[in-house]
């Protein structure tokens, strides 16, 4: 796999948003890449920063949120890169280079085309008002030159490779006349009709049922093996990820925390948060007596604790933590391509184990004891 | 969190607990979709003057369904999205009214309660759902919500519900100094440790939870979990907890209760189902979810397509028309590789999947080769023997005709129709391997066993 030719590059990508309350600094300096062929998680929990990446990478981030600084790359075009910072600093306006894709280009060339994308929720993709048909036709004719009833066909080439039955009596039914599931497919057909080298996956199988993601994630493995296409996978759930990542980033408020094969960030786990994250799963293999989630909600992105942003729920965090902000670096003991953005690592030296430990600073809030059944204070 | 309790064996539980506490038995609610007074009623024919008829077309959502829950005890209900889980529950609550059979709780018929002694039943029976946003109003602050069956059921003065509210904002894990705070001013994980104060509120010792975590990060998902631990056992409760997680099913609950279109297909305790399933639609469900471990090797078994409507569900077992085992007519002596391809043909064409759908489509090539391709899908090179190799052909010479709905027909008359599956309503008990209470699986596979 590691030989293969990369696709897309992404590198120390920022997004804020500008909000009434402050800046928001949602994507925070994330990189990572993606190889031909590849299933790339992103990986975390909700405000961990995973579908304003993917939109990013796509421009489509919206105000009053902007992409603010790094650089996208895919194959030999640069979807997003600024100029070099100028002398006048942080707060100085950066021209974007000349070499980026207008935004024409953008929707002409990459998204649809090379480039697609699947959202979570398929009744929002669609439009409610055109038969399924209809959009899949419009979609391909606009994307692919081609017109009327060669387009018809190549839809409904595509639904039947999907899976859907009765293609032909249902192309011109509704969205609302197909199940979950089956409107998912809907949405891997219109992202496949264009024969893009990546698509871009965002919680596509979060809605539904568990057997009928073991279907679409059976049509995903089926289509990959055809098709060669490369996925970014953004998802919440382990295992999703355990199931079809080749490689995966855990991000966790804006930064990438760790970033490995699926088998290296499962069994040989280097962040605290990761493991905490997997310690918090109940399991459908084997009976778990106790979870133990780490404790507290996750921090702001408005403004994120110094240093180390897990330190304020990290079992591990040390004063050193609080104070220094980690980089993702080469782990000092790990695979090739196992990057950890945290000091316990011997690719760091700052001192972590001669630092304190500090306190986390969140409470379980189970120390209050009720005295009597009805009531009464403490 | 007393762990004893959960590792010991089943039946052998403490002394205050193990009673049937609820029980539920034959119980049914059927939706017509065409309520009102003209709502039934439908018009047939064509001709000048249409002929008016009553049309009974209902949605049986939960059909005879029977279990008891223990004091003190956790059981799990799982399925998939539309199987009557949600419907189960609130009619046990009898939120809304059965259309058959009966609940009982704590001894006491509910359909035979009613006005206010069904009110203060209720005040012992609570439920919380699953979107922790809308079930708070937006407009009143979390202490006075929490304080809102109180008032309901008059239980306290002012001062004392506060004060009870403030202490339930701790016990829930909350600071009690979130009591003037709005809806909006917490997190999901938050919300639903509110929605758990304010069901807390009455101390009630039942407590339906419908999906209450579905909505939650991993992590919070975890806290709140451990936190309906806690709570259970410091106050006794007894949940019947719905999920479509089975991970989380199989971390909270004692036993567990799968169903299927409106059925409880497998019920049994807890390690015996995970370890020792005996429905197929049990070991299917199973097999689907994606283990964190990408290590793991396991293969799935994949369910091929939707579960069918409620408003006319298959005949017999109501999973057979998708179960991976469906049990071979007695009439037709086939190996199991025979049986396989013929099930599969016959759900294929049944589906009118891509594969069958394609033929249909392909108007270019001779109909003599489109038969041999299908034949090779789905047969391979063997050859059937007798009646059914005449039954196989006959079916593909109609598709291939075109005539699709014949060929299903066919096939539906010949190779499902007389199955034991399609003609008998399964029901049966089987030996455990794990723990001692009952297990139920119906499937009639278990039918010598039984």
């Amino acid at each position: 796999m590691s030989t293969r030719e990369t696709i897309l590059e992404v590198e120390n990508l920022k997004t804020k948003f500008f909000t009434e309350e402050g800046v928001v600094r949602a994507v925070d300096g994330v990189s990572f890449d993606v190889r031909q062929g590849e299933i790339v998680g992103l990986v975390g929990e909700s405000g961990a920063g995973k579908s304003v990446a993917v939109q990013s990478i796509m421009r489509l981030v919206e105000e009053p949120g902007a992409v603010v600084g790094g650089e996208v790359r895919f194959k030999d075009r640069l979807l997003f890169g600024l100029e070099d910072e100028t002398a006048g600093g942080e707060g100085a306006e950066r021209r974007e280079r000349d070499e980026m894709l207008t935004d024409e280009e953008m929707r002409q060339d990459i998204r649809g085309r090379e480039i697609a994308i699947i959202f979570q929720d398929p009744m929002e993709s669609l439009n409610p008002v055109y038969t399924v048909g209809s959009q899949i036709e419009e979609f391909i004719e606009l994307n692919r030159d081609v017109t009327g009833e060669e387009a018809r066909e190549i839809a409904i080439e595509t639904l039947r490779d999907v899976g859907i039955p009765e293609v032909e009596a249902r192309y011109d039914d509704y969205p609302n006349q197909f199940s979950g599931g089956m409107r998912q497919r809907v949405l891997i057909a219109m992202a496949l009709a264009c024969e893009p080298s990546l698509i871009i996956a965002d919680e596509p199988t979060t809605a539904l049922d568990v057997t009928v993601e073991a279907q679409i994630l059976d049509l995903v493995d089926d289509l990959q093996d055809r098709y060669d296409t490369s996925f970014v996978w953004v998802t919440h759930d382990m295992g999703v990820v355990a199931e079809v990542c080749d490689r995966v980033n855990v991000m966790y408020l804006g930064e990438v925390v760790e970033q490995a094969t699926a088998n290296d960030l499962f069994h040989e786990t280097k962040h605290p948060y990761t493991r905490s994250l997997l310690d918090s799963l109940p399991r459908p293999d084997r009976t778990v007596e106790e979870l133990d989630p780490i404790e507290g909600v996750m921090p702001e992105a408005i403004n994120p604790p110094s240093g180390c942003r897990f330190h304020t729920r990290c079992p591990e965090a040390r004063e050193v933590c609080a104070a220094v902000e980690p980089d993702a670096r080469q782990s000092a003991d790990g695979a090739d391509d196992h990057r950890v953005a945290c000091f316990i690592d011997d690719a760091f030296d700052v001192g972590y184990e001669e630092s304190l430990p500090i306190e986390s600073e969140t409470g379980g809030g189970f120390e209050a004891s009720l005295t009597s059944g009805e009531g009464e204070s403490r | 969190m007393s762990s004893d309790r959960r590792t010991a064996p089943a039946g052998d539980r403490e002394p205050d607990s193990g009673q049937t506490f609820l029980e539920v038995e034959g119980l049914s609610k059927y939706f017509s979709g065409n309520d009102g007074l003209f709502g039934p009623l439908t018009f047939e024919g064509e001709g000048l003057v249409p002929r008016p008829a009553l049309d009974r077309q209902r949605v049986r959502a939960v059909d005879d369904v029977s279990f008891e829950i223990r004091q003190g005890e956790t059981l799990g209900l799982v399925g998939e999205s539309g199987c009557g889980k949600s419907t189960l529950a609130r009619t046990v609550l009898k939120l809304l009214e059965p259309t058959d059979g009966a609940v009982y709780f704590k001894g006491r018929n509910l359909a035979d309660t009613g006005g206010e002694e069904l009110r203060r039943m209720r005040k012992d029976m609570q439920i919380i759902f699953q979107d922790p946003q809308s079930s708070l109003d937006p407009r009143m602050k979390v202490g006075p919500i929490i304080e809102e069956p109180m008032k309901a059921h008059g239980m306290l003065d002012d001062e004392d519900r506060e004060a009870r509210t403030r202490e339930l904002l701790g016990k829930v894990g909350l600071d009690p100094q979130h009591y003037n705070r709005y809806p909006h001013q917490f997190s999901g994980g938050q919300r639903q440790r509110v929605n758990l104060a304010r069901a807390l509120s009455v101390n009630p010792d039942f407590i339906v939870c419908d999906e209450p975590t579905s909505a939650l990060d991993a992590s919070i998902q975890a806290q709140v979990l451990n936190t309906m631990n806690e709570l259970q056992d410091e106050f006794g409760l007894t949940y019947l907890f719905i999920s479509h997680d089975l991970s989380v099913i199989r971390y909270i609950a004692d036993r567990v209760a799968v169903m299927y279109l409106g059925e409880i297909v497998e019920l049994a305790d807890k390690e015996e189902l995970f370890e020792n399933p005996e429905h197929p639609y049990t070991e299917a469900l199973l097999s689907a979810i994606p283990a964190p471990d990408p290590r793991s090797t396991e293969t799935r078994s994949l369910l091929e397509g939707d579960v069918p409507s409620p408003i006319d569900p298959p005949s017999g077992c109501r999973f057979r028309t998708r179960c991976p085992k469906l049990i071979a007519p007695p009439e037709y002596d086939l190996s199991d590789d025979e049986w396989d391809a013929i099930r599969d043909f016959t759900r294929a064409v049944d589906r009118r999947s891509p594969a069958i759908d394609a033929i249909e489509a392909d108007e270019d090539r001779p109909p003599a080769e489109l038969r041999r391709d299908l034949r090779g899908t789905f047969f391979g090179d063997a050859s059937l023997r007798g009646e059914t190799e005449d039954i196989v052909e006959e079916a593909l010479d109609l598709v291939v005709e075109g005539d699709i709905e014949a060929a299903d027909d066919l096939l539906q008359r010949s190779f499902v129709d007389s199955s034991i599956c399609a003609r008998e309503v399964p029901a049966y008990d089987v030996e455990n391997e794990h723990g001692d209470v009952v297990h139920r699986a119906n499937c009639h596979l278990h039918r010598d066993d039984a």
